[in-house]
């Protein structure tokens, strides 16, 4: 019984040659279905207009709303934005809704809410509410076609529901019990559901005490919660408790996949959703505007030198290290920072015990680093001062520049650990202390102390 | 967070002020996540108070929420009748990991009380490797035959005596448990009660072999917008299921790693193991870093005739380094990060953006050497050293901006080549990226001085 589908595919190649050699209508149709929406979605970018359009005519208008979902956000509005707004909302109705408010939210804001309003129902007032939110809030990212029954109906009819919801619904584990005013009353899992007497009232099986998140609650607090308790799906009510979406472990996975390339960007300084296709001219605005700034932070090197000139003029050699010190500060920042970050992000930080051993273990580390290196500066001034025009091998020497070694990598350590901290305690977002400027700050710092040693031990020996 | 604190300040009193019987009705109110907090920072005796106390329901589920190795070592001090029992309540998949860390005298003391078939399942999904499909995935899940109807799936369904958490998908095998194929939910509570499996189930399923790296099923698991996804051996016969919230953790460890290895650090322990670890992890590429910066006053070394015959040379030298770095650095995060979203995969896409790249490193580079000539200009005319005011102004702002360039190139070629040869594009870290152009900023900017200055 030999199966294929473990077998290395060029799927996009085959998917480009279908569109383009298939002549035959129904072949077409028939063989454009063995292929996941994903798959299509991977091979977007190879395929000419003409196979586009041919893709659309020949797979079924959900299918190829999935293939529109699965595209990234730019693509999918690039692709959007040739259509009139009838055609847009047709394929947008038919997305997973969460990856729809996506897209919407990759076009412009007069563009999106135009396309919205060509909506109805209950889905352009919900679109609507959701688009006027943050990223950072969890409606931005909920579904919002929960399966919904109105209390007094019977698990019977809670079925039948959910058979007819299943084509459109976005997640068929939870069905939702609300009022009149849409109001959530309880909750009852699919697996409940399954199981229970067809003949019951839903109100007597169902959660009356469900789980559920605000609208505008914290995405970052709605993921800790569903990791900590292993929850597969909540409902997201607005402050009048009203159920206008629900939030998923898919979510959950996405926000984890975001949360890493902000991660990242912050950490490099970058604007948070940086388009890495926008025009030049676009991303050059954008990150001259972080490059300016860190200049400006920059100014303070200018100055440290300015403080010390007169010392470093007395021992001009001091100044062939001077880069050594100030990289090793900044490197050891980035390693603590990265640390600290992820300590903060997983769920262990939330207990003080944790958080203790892991500053304690941070502050050993870099004491111990910087012992290591320091040292084996320290052997290197002295082994290698040949090499090094006017250095010296005295003890003095050694001293000064093993010194500030060391003195840069723990002041580097207490600086990325300390500062995320608190800027978590101030319940800020502990990845947002840009290590740009802590790096600075460390190198600031270990020039100072070089400059200084310098100044006590070998200007007097001079 | 508050109320987080609250719930296990009650749990921790509960544990030290109840008998055992209201302890075991007070805890098994609780969320089992929040009682094995909780069971980790009590002393010695109360947790083996709890051990007594609370029934194996309970005990199963604080277990289920300690790493394995820690349950296991819990698992022991329990008596093996019950401690049977408690393997028994835990989801198949945590059991095996567990039963992984036992001594095999204790496994096989412990199994011989548990449950026949549940025993032979646990030995086989315990005998994976860390880091497979086969390890991540659970045993628990719903399958039928592809004669079946869509009523008696349904009532398949509703009679399983063991439910999976999300029994969203149904497996269809034959009598080898060969996979057929799977079948959605939704598609069957919309179906017909009288249509066939066979004419209904998708056949062919997306799965993964049972040797496959975890990353891959859970990345399998992304793409595809899989809630489970089915795992065979190389025969295709259906050995478990990976649920959705465990590739969700193998995912977010993975971009933990993935985000430490940016900043120079080999590995998660680095972030919670003990000082050993944390300075191991760091070492090697400080180390290599050391070296680097070594080499770079090796060439300051070589310029020194410079800053012997204008000392102020030295008064810019951190600002361009750092400012040239952060260029660098940018350029790295970018790259890299369309790399990880699988933005390059031609060709004209990785050339399109290296000249993007280096275009947008040069008008930055005309920006920032502007703006530090005017700095150089500024501290100059403060410090009353006008003497070589001009020189000093075009050597530091030609330099810095060359820097900002050869730091674009830096920053985006290196992660682009490694991509290329298909390495781990972690290797180009943020330090490293600062490091190396660190170098070429040294030699540009004495260079520069050499010729304009001296």
């Amino acid at each position: 019984m030999a199966k294929t589908v473990l077998t290395k595919r060029n799927k996009p190649k085959e998917i480009k040659n279908l569109l383009k050699h298939e002549k035959r209508d129904k072949m077409l149709i028939t063989k454009l279905k063995r292929y996941h929406p994903y798959d299509i979605a991977t091979t977007w970018n190879r395929l000419t207009d003409n196979d586009i359009v041919r893709l659309r005519s020949f797979s079924d208008a959900k299918r190829f709303a999935r293939v529109i979902a699965m595209l990234p956000p730019e693509e999918a509005h690039a692709y959007l934005s040739e259509l009139n707004y009838d055609e847009r909302v047709e394929i947008l109705d038919m997305m997973p809704t969460h990856r729809a408010i996506e897209t919407l939210r990759g076009m412009p804001e007069s563009e999106a809410f135009e396309t919205v309003a060509a909506f109805d129902g209950r889905m352009r007032d919900v679109l609507r509410r959701v688009l006027r939110l943050k990223r950072s809030q969890i409606g931005s990212a909920m579904h919002i076609r929960p399966v919904t029954v109105l209390k007094g109906e019977t698990i019977k009819t809670a079925r039948t529901m959910l058979g007819e919801a299943a084509a459109y619904a976005d997640t068929t584990e939870l069905v939702f019990v609300i009022n009149q005013k849409r109001q959530l009353e309880g909750v009852i899992p699919l697996k409940t559901l399954l199981s229970a007497k067809p003949s019951d009232l839903v109100e007597t099986v169902m959660d009356a005490k469900p789980q559920h998140v605000t609208l505008s609650d914290d995405v970052q607090d709605v993921v800790a919660l569903m990791r900590h308790y292993d929850i597969f799906a909540t409902a997201v009510v607005d402050e009048n408790n009203k159920l206008l979406g629900v939030v998923t472990v898919e979510t959950v996975l996405d926000i984890i996949h975001q949360n890493m390339h902000e991660d990242y960007a912050k950490g490099a300084e970058m604007p948070m959703h940086y388009n890495i296709n926008n025009p030049s001219n676009k991303q050059v605005r954008v990150r001259l505007a972080k490059l300016l700034m860190l200049i400006g932070v920059n100014i303070a090197l200018i100055a440290i030198m300015l403080i010390f000139a007169s010392t470093y003029k007395a021992v001009l050699p001091v100044i062939v290290f001077l880069p050594l010190v100030g990289a090793m500060a900044s490197h050891a920042t980035n390693q603590t920072l990265a640390t600290t970050v992820i300590m903060l992000e997983s769920e262990a930080m939330l207990n003080i015990e944790t958080k203790r051993s892991h500053i304690a273990g941070e502050v050993m580390s870099g004491f111990v680093n910087g012992v290591l290196l320091g040292g084996l500066t320290m052997l290197a001034s002295i082994g290698l001062h040949e090499i090094f025009p006017a250095w010296q091998s005295d003890m003095a020497y050694a001293w000064v520049l093993g010194g500030a070694v060391f003195a840069g990598i723990m002041i580097a350590t207490l600086l990325a650990m300390g500062i995320p901290l608190i800027i978590n305690r101030l319940s800020g977002d502990p990845a947002a202390s840009g290590s740009p400027v802590i790096a600075t700050a460390a190198t600031l710092i270990a020039i100072a102390i070089y400059f200084t040693l310098t100044a006590v031990l070998l200007i007097p020996i001079q | 967070m508050d109320q987080d604190s609250a719930i296990k300040q009650q749990i921790k009193e509960a544990i030290y002020t109840s008998s055992p019987k209201e302890l075991q009705e007070t805890l098994s109110s609780y969320h089992p996540s929040d009682v094995a907090d909780v069971f980790l920072v009590v002393d010695e005796e109360r947790r083996e108070y709890m051990l007594m106390a609370l029934n194996f329901h309970v005990i199963g589920g604080v277990l289920e929420y300690l790493e394995a190795r820690v349950a296991a070592r819990t698992l022991n001090k329990i008596d093996a009748e019950k401690a049977a029992h408690v393997l028994e309540a835990i989801e198949p998949d945590n059991a095996a990991h567990i039963v992984k860390y036992l001594s095999s005298t204790q496994r096989k003391h412990i199994l011989s009380y548990v449950d026949e078939r549940l025993a032979e399942t646990l030995q086989t999904l315990s005998k994976y490797k860390r880091g497979t499909a086969g390890y991540l995935m659970t045993s628990q899940c719903i399958t039928l035959s592809k004669d079946a109807t869509a009523k008696e799936a349904l009532e398949i369904l509703e009679s399983s005596p063991k439910q999976p958490m999300t029994p969203l998908r149904l497996f269809v095998v034959d009598e080898k448990r060969f996979l057929d194929g799977v079948i959605d939910l939704n598609r069957l509570l919309a179906a017909e009660p009288d249509v066939l499996i066979d004419d209904i189930m998708h056949p062919d399923a997306i799965a993964v072999d049972e040797h496959d790296s975890a990353i891959k099923a859970a990345r399998t698991m992304q793409n595809y917008e899989l809630r489970l996804l089915p795992v065979v051996n190389a025969r295709h016969q259906l050995q478990g299921v990976v649920t959705l919230d465990d590739a969700a953790t193998v995912l977010a460890d993975k971009s933990a790693v993935a985000y430490l290895k940016t900043a120079g650090v080999a590995g998660i322990d680095a972030a919670a193991g003990n000082v050993l670890k944390r300075v191991v992890f760091r070492l090697p590429w400080l180390l290599a870093l050391w070296l680097l910066g070594l080499f770079g006053a090796w060439i300051v070394g070589r310029f020194f005739f410079v800053i012997n015959e204008a000392p102020i040379v030295a008064l810019f030298m951190p600002f361009i380094l750092a400012v040239a770095s952060a260029s660098g650095v940018q350029s790295l995060a970018i790259t890299a990060s369309g790399i990880e979203r699988g933005v390059f995969t031609r060709m004209y896409a990785r050339r399109r953006h290296v000249i993007k790249e280096i275009v947008i490193g040069v008008i930055s580079a005309v920006f920032a050497a502007l703006l530090s000539g005017l700095f150089v200009f500024l501290a100059l005319v403060i410090m009353g050293d006008t003497a070589q005011l001009s020189d000093m102004v075009v050597a530091v702002g030609i330099a810095t901006g060359l820097a900002f360039i050869v730091a674009t190139v830096i920053g985006t070629v290196i992660p682009m080549v490694l991509h290329q040869l298909n390495r781990d594009i972690s290797y180009a870290n943020k330090p490293l990226i600062s490091a190396l152009t660190d170098l070429m900023t040294i030699l540009l900017y004495f260079s520069f001085l050499t010729l304009i200055v001296v």
